[in-house]
């Protein structure tokens, strides 16, 4: 795992915003129906073709985050208010997922 | 008249003493690590505890020689005692977890099968036993589970309401998915079912308190994989390859594997490395030699060590004897015990090194 891939520090602020410091010490902000739209998993991504399941319009704006929890020590796993709870976000994932002007450049 | 009995030493004296005193590994002084422990000041007669972070530190009679050197230099002390302890330290995350009373999980893995994987972790964990450390083994390879060949004892695990006991030979504790179904019965099973046997095996086995619990995993990538590092902290992972699959790269898709779920490579251990002739004692290396030490310089991560072909290995782990305990003093049990000093080291190096990742909860 490289180091921009590492986080240091993982804070949930308030109900809808996650905060990673990563070992290079980059910080990521991420708010929770942006994540949520993103969601990795089998349910959301079509397995074969990659292709996107759910649009951005049939998620809540103001979607929060019930629980996170460490998934071993690589990945991120959220339960949304929605009730869905299948993502697993790796690390390598949410660190490519960076919303900053400059990781989105 | 009597003589004036000189002012004897104080702990402040022996602790300045003793920070000359490095670990080589966590490249500290003993002080600073605070292994220093119960310093006893009888006149001249100086007692103190080094309590290491395992009792398989290859370097602990060096460290003791050490101390008592310098010690022993400091005016006013005639008799040092160094009393050599040690307390595996638990890895970050453990202690949060369903395996709370587990200080450390060890997953063994192979690019593919037949390397003898089995057989190292099952020499590997009675050896860290031997030095009294407390092991537990997991043989989690649903395809060809061996362990309890190895280990001498096959019987049915008996279920007390829903925990299981584990079995126990040759010092340690052990569970395996096979002892789960009648011998000659293949394991069929979809990931699921691998998964659910999995987690039977960690959470539902009473383990009780463990330094070390080293996971036999089955070889190549897959469920049982995943299940292991989505389940637990693991403290890192070990890869058993021979010199012919380091050569065909198939090693590489285990440890970067172990990279990618974020799993820290303890290191490269190479089996069948060479064979001793049982005539005149010569070593030949069969598969040519240094393939594995090579990779693991290329990589970056540390060698273990190898281990040769020998048919003792072989007999003794089809008696249910692993060589370690059979026959402590041959060259194979030699090369079994470096490797897993080696591989304690690396365990407390990832655990000294290792900061607890946990989330935060603050308010908007």
């Amino acid at each position: 795992m490289n180091r921009a891939d590492r986080p240091v520090g993982i804070k949930k602020i308030g109900d809808a915003t996650l905060e990673i410091t990563w070992e290079d010490e980059h910080v990521s902000r991420y708010s929770a129906p942006y994540l949520r739209q993103e969601c990795p998993c089998a349910a959301c991504v079509d397995e074969w073709t990659g292709q996107r399941r759910i649009t951005p319009d049939s998620i809540a704006s103001d979607l929060s985050i019930r629980a996170v929890d460490l998934v071993g020590q690589y990945a991120l796993n959220f339960t949304w208010s929605d009730g869905h709870n299948t993502g697993i976000y790796s690390f390598q994932t949410l660190r490519a997922l960076c919303p900053c002007p400059s990781c989105r450049a | 008249m009597a003589l004036l009995k000189k002012s004897s030493v104080s702990e402040a004296d022996i602790l300045k003493a003793l920070s000359v005193v490095k670990d080589p590994d966590l490249h500290k002084d003993i002080v600073t690590l605070k292994f220093v422990q119960n310093i006893r000041i009888d006149g001249g007669a100086v007692s103190f505890d080094i309590n290491l972070t395992t009792p398989a530190c290859p370097v602990k009679e060096r460290l003791k020689e050490e101390a008592e050197q310098v010690v022993r230099a400091l005016d006013g002390v005639t008799d040092v005692r160094v009393n050599l302890t040690a307390d595996v330290r638990q890895h970050a995350g453990l202690d949060r977890s369903t395996l709370s009373t587990v200080r450390n999980i060890v997953a063994i893995g192979s690019g593919k099968g037949g390397v003898g994987k089995s057989t190292v972790a099952t020499n590997l964990a009675v050896g860290l036993a031997q030095t009294g450390a407390r092991v537990g083994l997991l043989d989690a390879d649903i395809y060809g589970p061996s362990i309890p060949i190895m280990m001498g004892k096959n019987e049915p695990v008996e279920l007390h309401g829903n925990r299981i006991r584990p079995l126990q030979n040759h010092g340690i504790k052990f569970i395996s998915m096979g002892l789960f179904v009648p011998g000659d019965k293949p394991l069929i099973w979809r990931g699921p079912m691998a998964h659910k046997a999995l987690e039977q095996c960690l959470f539902q086995v009473e383990w009780g308190e463990l330094d070390y619990l080293i996971v036999d995993l089955p070889p190549g990538t897959g469920d049982v994989h995943l299940t292991l590092v989505q389940s637990v902290p693991v403290t890192g992972g070990v890869i058993v390859s021979t010199p012919q699959d380091v050569g065909w790269k198939i090693s590489l898709k285990t440890l970067r594997m172990f990279e990618q779920t974020n799993v820290t490579i303890l290191g490269i251990i190479e089996n069948m490395s060479y064979y001793i002739c049982r005539q005149c004692g010569h070593r030949e290396y069969i598969f040519g030699s240094s393939g594995a030490l090579n990779a693991s310089r290329e990589l970056g991560v540390p060698f273990l060590g190898e281990i040769p072909i020998d048919v003792a290995i072989r007999q003794y782990a089809d008696d249910g004897t692993p060589i370690i305990a059979a026959d402590p003093d041959s060259p194979s049990a030699q090369a079994y015990r470096q490797i897993l000093g080696h591989l304690a080291q690396q365990i407390s190096i990832e655990n000294y090194r290792k900061i607890p990742l946990q989330i935060l909860e603050v308010p908007a």
